[in-house]
């Protein structure tokens, strides 16, 4: 296989990395919409990109975004502006830190210290892949679905697992992390707020 | 019905019509018209929910569904009128409201007096829920009211989330008529998709076709759902070869260095 070759190749399985990566995440939103979640976000997704000439490849904000990030309310609480926790959801691609990290699909439950006043403004994309692979360090994170918990300076409380995203093989996967995510919600719900 | 979707599949419907949402609906709620079996549809519209996030489900096998595609009806015309038989003779009505890429066609103009509202100024959702209520539209559908068991509405859209405001806002304009939110129920186009991928075992040979042809349009309009990395039919020869963890390796940097970088280099002459 000549060189060409290889770089479509690599073009072709990103584009489809991508394209799968999309497909959960609109599952998700639909498996939500069962529990009364619904996005902050409408239909975009959260990612940070560059077309600066002076990125690098070690920053935050590279040419190919490196997360897709979703966040959830419960719809009565979107309604009656009493948001305290959110779920947020994110597909990491990679990070500019690290050479060979997997891509993962991150969910978390994260409690607000406060309510947010504007949601779509006070609840950042970047979060979530902060806390994991900034604060708490891949290398330290539990993974393979085991729970991690981290609080911030600010009082933000996330708890988080990762799996891997090519052990996501079909709906019941997704179906069982979607299950997950409410009960571990609502059970952070009995102990937060 | 399965030339027609085998001319979308081929790209042989006009441009304009490719993402027209009559079409989508006669191609795909049509093609349900002409198998062997109720079970198919009813599986369908079982995987819609409700707000409360409950599964419509009807208490027996649905033996008879009988279709009526755009009826003219006094004050709308549905996108799709079903009356559903079951197993013990009870009978549903049924309207799907379809949306491909457009939103409700008109929305309740709370600036007019309600008794001045003319059909354009009313909800587009609550007059068709008003709509499937009346004496014409049973007698059309020739709904036999003893055994009438419940009335129901489908909002078939290609939201990735319901869209829980629309729904209670189209209840709240809801007049004359006493209907539980309860059973209004949003279906996406991508779980008929996700009914279709899941059928173990077809009925007749016909119905196997049907079936996979109208899986391959919903595929081709993107009107799927996650089915796993594995199932990436246009990478197929490439993530059967390399594995991405391999791939990765294989796409060091180090490795691309062996590349002879002269070929590669840029500004010609200039470059040295």
């Amino acid at each position: 296989m000549d060189d060409n070759s290889n770089l479509i190749q690599s073009i072709n399985n990103v584009r489809n990395l991508i394209h799968n990566s999309i497909l959960i995440l609109r599952d998700l939103d639909t498996l939500l919409s069962k529990y009364s979640f619904q996005p902050l976000n409408g239909n975009a997704l959260g990612s940070e990109s560059s077309k600066s000439l002076y990125q690098s490849m070690t920053g935050y904000r590279t040419f190919l975004p490196q997360y897709m990030a979703r966040q959830y309310a419960l719809e009565n609480d979107i309604e009656e502006r009493k948001v305290k926790k959110i779920l947020f959801t994110n597909i990491q691609l990679f990070h500019g830190y690290y050479d060979e990290i997997p891509p993962v699909l991150i969910n978390s439950i994260i409690s607000l210290p406060n309510h947010p006043k504007n949601l779509k403004n006070d609840i950042q994309n970047w979060w979530l892949k902060n806390t994991v692979y900034e604060d708490v360090k891949w290398e330290n994170v539990k993974k393979h679905g085991e729970l991690n918990e981290h609080v911030d300076d600010e009082g933000y409380k996330t708890i988080f697992w990762c799996n891997d995203l090519l052990s996501f093989q079909g709906q019941k996967e997704l179906s069982n992390e979607v299950e997950k995510s409410v009960q571990i919600y609502n059970r952070t719900n009995d102990q937060q707020v | 019905m399965r030339e027609l979707l085998i001319a979308e599949m081929k790209g042989k419907i006009p441009t304009k019509l490719q993402n027209s949402e009559d079409l989508l609906t006669s191609s795909v709620i049509g093609t349900f018209r002409y198998l062997s079996s109720s079970t198919y549809i009813q599986s369908v519209l079982e995987s819609s929910m409700n707000i409360k996030g409950r599964r419509l489900l009807f208490d027996t096998p649905i033996k008879k569904c009988l279709f009526e595609f755009w009826p003219r009806l006094d004050d709308s015309e549905p996108d799709v009128l079903l009356r559903l038989i079951d197993a013990n003779d009870h009978e549903y009505l049924l309207c799907i409201e379809a949306k491909f890429w457009s939103d409700k066609s008109s929305e309740e103009d709370t600036t007019i007096d309600v008794e001045e509202r003319k059909n354009w100024q009313r909800d587009q959702l609550a007059r068709e829920i008003e709509t499937i209520h009346t004496v014409d539209c049973h007698k059309f559908m020739k709904v036999n009211q003893e055994k009438l068991k419940r009335i129901m509405f489908v909002y078939l859209t290609n939201d990735t989330y319901l869209h829980f405001k629309e729904i209670k806002e189209s209840i709240s304009f809801v007049k004359d008529i006493d209907f539980s939110i309860d059973h209004i129920y949003w279906l996406s186009w991508k779980q008929i998709f996700n009914v279709i991928n899941s059928v173990s075992h077809f009925q007749t040979p016909q119905d196997a076709m049907l079936l996979t042809d109208l899986g391959r349009l919903l595929r081709k309009k993107g009107l799927v759902s996650f089915n796993g990395f594995h199932n990436m039919q246009h990478v197929y020869p490439y993530v059967n070869r390399y594995q991405y963890e391999n791939a990765h390796k294989h796409y060091l940097w180090s490795e691309m260095k062996a590349v002879d970088k002269t070929i590669w280099s840029y500004g010609g002459k200039y470059n040295g």
